[in-house]
């Protein structure tokens, strides 16, 4: 191949990365509107859940390896406990 | 532009720059450090993940002002293998974006990066403005940074709570199974204010701030928080979240405690994990804390062996047992000064909270296991 051949070529891959690179960002951009979204949801959610739920289906929530605390609520929990779950539960209980 | 400054000056901020430089990136500007010259005889050089900057302003002599753009990674290695001898920055006069990098025996030319694809940093949008002493800072954030989490998927649990109430520092961080608090009145009272840091911008913090100095000035604005003493400047992105109300898990009270010399417990607790890590995986390092008249700590595992040890401690309350994670436990011994410290039981399934005999501005709190 010659130079001025590898030079455009060099210049169609450089074009291509610009695009991929400007996709990147747009699908960062809807990720993170994504995550805002996800948040307001969860906090409505949260809100709902909380007041209408029985303690014991948060206890089981809880049991079965999920939080239940308003931060973290409906994400997967793993085997710890949680300081900010079982304050709730606590709290709920009484 | 058209400079020189010395190599060890040069290759002393570029170490610090790079803090904030990643080795990869999508946005390839980003893995470059960015060089300013000026007319008053400086050069600040800037390095950047979006969510964390660091800037370093080192005196030069400047003949041409401008900017320059060049990868990190190949420019620190070069000026790190140059001998501590006085060198010359320049734009290749040819033009574009080539920098010729030249001592008396040596010259390079590195090809630069277009600047105008840099991000500014937010240096002048804060809300808040003031001063804090560089030592409570980075003993402030020593002692909380143990508790906050490396693997959650929620942000808020990699961040650290600055809270500021009008005369009072708190500085909160948890993982939702520990928690650390630390306090400390400052001089001037300042506007209140609560607002998240990640954890690793602080801490990076901790390792750059010159402990020459005494206070770093801070500003606060809506989504960056920076600090900024002498020729460095470092800031941060503001975590979008809510921190949990962290004021009602920490227990009232006590009903047992236990006073004991920090070393002789952490010595007794690293050789108990030693034990307990081979059974991480579903074990999470358990060791039993018995309290009666003195510690009682064992851990054991099925392959491995078991380990009991007796801690002398000045006891008062009824005795008790308790599991609990002695990686946990080993993180707070090993950033505490004190040389005795105390563990509050309120009972064998509530948090234990540790904290300093001689001092009541700090505490960490670890939620005990449940034995199934």
């Amino acid at each position: 191949m010659s130079i001025e051949g590898l030079v455009e070529s060099l210049v169609e891959v450089e074009n291509r990365l610009v695009e991929v690179l400007k996709e990147v960002r747009r699908f960062k951009s809807q990720v993170l509107a994504l995550e805002n979204e996800n948040r307001r949801l969860r906090a409505v959610l949260t809100a709902e859940i909380i007041e209408g739920a029985e303690s014991s289906a948060l206890t089981k929530l809880y049991a079965e390896g999920f939080h239940i605390c308003p931060p973290s609520f409906a994400r997967v929990r793993g085997s710890e406990d949680c300081l900010f779950c079982l304050s709730f539960l606590e709290k709920r209980g009484k | 532009m058209h400079l020189t400054c010395t190599q060890p000056q040069l290759y002393s901020a570029l170490q610090k720059v790079n803090r904030a430089i990643p080795p990869n990136s999508p946005i390839p500007s980003l893995t470059a450090v960015h060089l300013q010259a000026t007319d008053a005889g400086l050069l600040s050089l800037t390095g950047t993940d979006l969510e964390f900057g660091v800037s370093v302003t080192i005196s030069a002599e400047v003949f041409t002002p401008g900017q320059a753009l060049i990868p990190a990674r190949i420019f620190t290695d070069l000026i790190r293998h140059l001998p501590p001898v006085e060198l010359t920055l320049k734009h290749d006069e040819a033009g574009g974006e080539i920098i010729q990098i030249s001592t008396a025996n040596s010259r390079i030319n590195l090809n630069g990066m277009d600047t105008s694809q840099y991000p500014e940093l937010p240096r002048t949008k804060e809300n808040v403005k003031f001063e804090i002493p560089i030592n409570l800072l980075q003993e402030g954030i020593k002692l909380v940074s143990i508790a906050a989490g490396s693997e959650e998927i929620n942000n808020v649990f990699h961040s650290i709570l600055w809270e500021i109430d009008n005369e009072n520092l708190n500085l909160v961080a948890t993982d939702t199974h520990r928690l650390a608090f630390f306090t400390k009145k400052i001089e001037k009272p300042i506007e209140s204010q609560k607002i998240l840091i990640p954890s690793r911008a602080l801490n990076e913090l901790v390792r750059l701030l010159p402990s020459e100095q005494e206070k770093v000035t801070i500003g606060v604005g809506d989504s960056y928080v920076y600090f900024e003493v002498n020729n460095l400047f470092l800031y941060s992105r503001i975590v979008a979240g809510q921190f949990p109300q962290y004021q009602q898990v920490i227990p009232q009270g006590f009903n047992t405690r236990a006073q004991v010399k920090t070393k002789d417990l952490q010595e007794a607790i690293e050789r108990a994990v030693v034990i307990t890590r081979e059974e991480t995986k579903t074990r999470s390092y358990v060791i039993k804390i018995r309290v009666e008249h003195n510690l009682n700590i064992s851990s054991q595992a099925e392959q491995i062996g078991n380990l009991e040890e007796n801690v002398e401690a000045l006891v008062e309350g009824p005795p008790l047992e308790m599991i609990i994670n002695g990686r946990y436990l080993l993180d707070v011994l090993r950033v505490f000064p004190e040389e005795e410290i105390n563990l509050e039981f309120l009972t064998s399934l509530k948090p234990v909270i540790i904290r300093p005999v001689e001092r009541n501005n700090y505490f960490c709190l670890i939620l005990p296991i449940k034995t199934r």
